[in-house]
C-alpha cells in the first residue's frame, strides 16, 4: 500500500491517512519512519483511527475487549486522532481476532447492548467516533432497517456515520435496491467521513444468473462508486473525510499501483470540483460520563445464539449442512429471521466465515 | 500536506527494506489464508504473494482493515 501510495505522498496529494491501529496490537512496535508518518499526519488532526477487532455486538462481554480498549488508550496516548471509528456487527470467531464479520437483529437488546460498547469505545478514545455501514446484509429487510438503528445507536454518544459507498453499491447490486432510496435512508447530517473501494464479484449456486457483490477492497473502484461520490457529496453537510481504501497485497503489479493512483487522483478531483459547503455544523465531541456501566451489559441469548451461528457457518461442509442446521438451531423463528435471509446472501456469510475462520 | 524531505527518504527507505527483508520464510510465522501463498520449498523473494509480501513495511501489509465482507 506505502508502496503505491508514496507517489502520491511526495506529491503532498494525500491530505489524510486512515490507519488500523488495532491490526498491529498483537505485534511488538512499528518502524520509527511509520510512527512519523502517523505523527506528521496527527499533528496536523489529519489522522482517522480505524478498527477493525472490537466486534461490539458480541453478545457477551469479552476480556480481549476489555484490552482492546486498553490498547486503544494507551495508541491514543500515542497519536491524537481526528476521530476513531469502528464496524458494524460481531466477528464470528471464538478467538477475538479470527472470524468474520456478521449483522445481528436489529432490537432492542442489540441496539442496548451496541450503546454499552459505543459507550466504552467513546471513553477510551478521548474523541468523537462512529460506526460503518454495513456491506453484508441477510435480508432486504436488514438493507431498509440499517440506517435507522446507525442513527439510534451513534446518538448514544454524539456520534457519526462513515457512509462506505462501495459497501452501499454491494446492497444495490445485491438487493437490487435504488441507489438514491438508499441513500436517503440513512441519517446523512450525520455523515462525517466517506470510504470509497473496489471488490468483487462472486458466483453464487443459489443465484446463477446474478452473482454477490464482495467488499473485498482488491480492486479498482468501480464507475458507479465514483457517480454515487458524485451524488452523495451534495447531501452531507458535516462531511470531514473521503478515504480511498485498497488491500496492500492486491497492489504488487506496477498497473495495479498505477490503477490505485488513478483512483486517488479521480477521487481527488471529485471532491475539489464538488461545489458542496461543508457546514460542520455538529462536532461530534462527547463528554463521557464520569463512571460507565459496570458490569458490561450481556445478552445471553444473543451470544448464545452467535456462537451457534458461527459454528454451523464455519464447521458445515456444505450450504445445504448450513440450512439444514440453521433450521434447527435455536435462530430459528426468533428475531434474527433467519427464514427471510436471502439465499444468496447465506451462501456469502458460509463463504466468508470459511475465508475468514483461521484469522488474517 | 506536504511531508518533509527527510520522512519521505525514511518512508521510501523503510518500504524499501521491509520489500527486500519480506519472505516467504517470515511469513510462515503469521498464517494467512489467501489462495495463492507461497509453497512450502519457496525461498525466493518475489513479488505476489498475498498477506504481506512484496508491499514492504512488514507487519502492516497483514492489516486486514475492511475488506472483510
Amino acid at each position: 500500500m506505502l508502496i503505491a501510495a508514496l507517489p502520491l505522498l511526495e506529491a503532498g496529494s494525500i491530505e489524510a491517512i486512515e490507519w488500523s491501529f488495532d491490526a498491529l496490537f498483537k505485534h511488538q512496535g512499528i518502524p520509527q519512519w511509520f510512527s512519523d508518518l502517523l505523527g506528521a499526519f496527527a499533528s496536523e488532526g489529519r489522522l482517522v483511527g480505524h478498527g477493525v477487532y472490537y466486534s461490539m455486538f458480541s453478545g457477551a462481554w469479552k476480556k480481549e475487549q476489555g484490552e482492546w480498549l486498553e490498547n486503544l488508550r494507551q495508541t491514543r496516548n500515542s497519536y491524537q486522532f481526528a476521530h476513531i471509528t469502528e464496524h458494524f456487527g460481531f466477528m464470528t470467531g471464538q478467538d477475538f481476532h479470527k472470524g468474520a464479520p456478521l449483522s445481528v437483529p436489529y432490537n432492542a437488546s442489540t441496539l442496548r447492548l451496541a450503546k454499552d460498547r459505543l459507550l466504552r469505545l467513546s471513553e477510551a478514545s478521548a474523541c468523537p467516533v462512529g460506526l460503518e455501514n454495513l456491506a453484508f446484509s441477510y435480508s432486504l429487510d436488514d438493507v431498509r432497517r440499517h440506517g435507522d438503528f446507525l442513527q439510534e445507536l451513534v446518538s448514544t454518544v454524539n456520534g457519526f456515520i462513515i457512509l462506505d459507498l462501495h459497501n452501499i453499491f454491494c446492497q444495490v447490486q445485491n438487493f437490487q435496491v435504488d441507489f438514491d432510496k438508499l441513500l436517503n435512508s440513512y441519517p446523512l447530517d450525520l455523515v462525517r467521513e466517506i470510504h470509497i473501494s473496489g471488490g468483487s464479484w462472486e458466483a453464487a449456486e443459489t443465484s446463477p444468473n446474478r452473482p454477490v457483490r464482495r467488499d473485498t477492497h482488491d480492486n479498482a473502484v468501480p464507475e458507479h462508486v465514483f457517480d454515487y461520490l458524485n451524488v452523495a457529496l451534495d447531501k452531507l453537510p458535516n462531511l470531514k473525510f473521503v478515504f480511498l481504501e485498497q488491500m496492500g497485497f492486491t497492489l504488487a503489479e506496477q498497473t495495479r499501483k498505477q490503477q490505485f493512483q488513478s483512483d486517488f487522483t479521480r477521487m481527488q478531483q471529485i471532491v475539489k470540483n464538488s461545489s458542496a459547503a461543508a457546514l460542520h455544523t455538529n462536532s461530534f465531541d462527547l463528554t463521557p460520563p464520569a463512571r460507565l456501566p459496570d458490569p458490561p451489559y450481556e445478552d445471553r441469548l444473543l451470544a448464545r445464539q452467535q456462537a451457534e451461528l458461527s459454528s454451523i457457518l464455519e464447521n458445515s461442509t456444505s450450504l445445504t449442512e448450513v440450512s439444514d442446521s440453521l433450521r434447527t438451531s435455536s435462530l430459528a423463528r426468533s428475531d434474527w429471521k433467519i427464514e427471510e435471509w436471502e439465499p444468496m446472501m447465506l451462501e456469502t456469510a458460509f463463504q466468508i466465515s470459511q475465508k475468514w475462520k483461521d484469522g488474517f | 500536506m506536504k511531508l518533509s524531505s527527510n520522512l519521505l527518504a525514511a518512508i521510501a527507505l523503510g518500504v524499501a527494506i521491509g520489500s527486500l527483508t519480506t519472505s516467504c520464510e517470515q511469513q510462515d510465522q503469521v498464517p494467512v489464508v489467501h489462495d495463492l501463498n507461497c509453497p512450502d520449498d519457496c525461498t525466493s523473494e518475489h513479488d505476489g504473494h498475498e498477506g504481506g509480501g512484496e508491499e514492504g513495511g512488514g507487519e502492516m501489509e497483514w492489516c486486514p482493515a475492511c475488506g472483510m465482507g
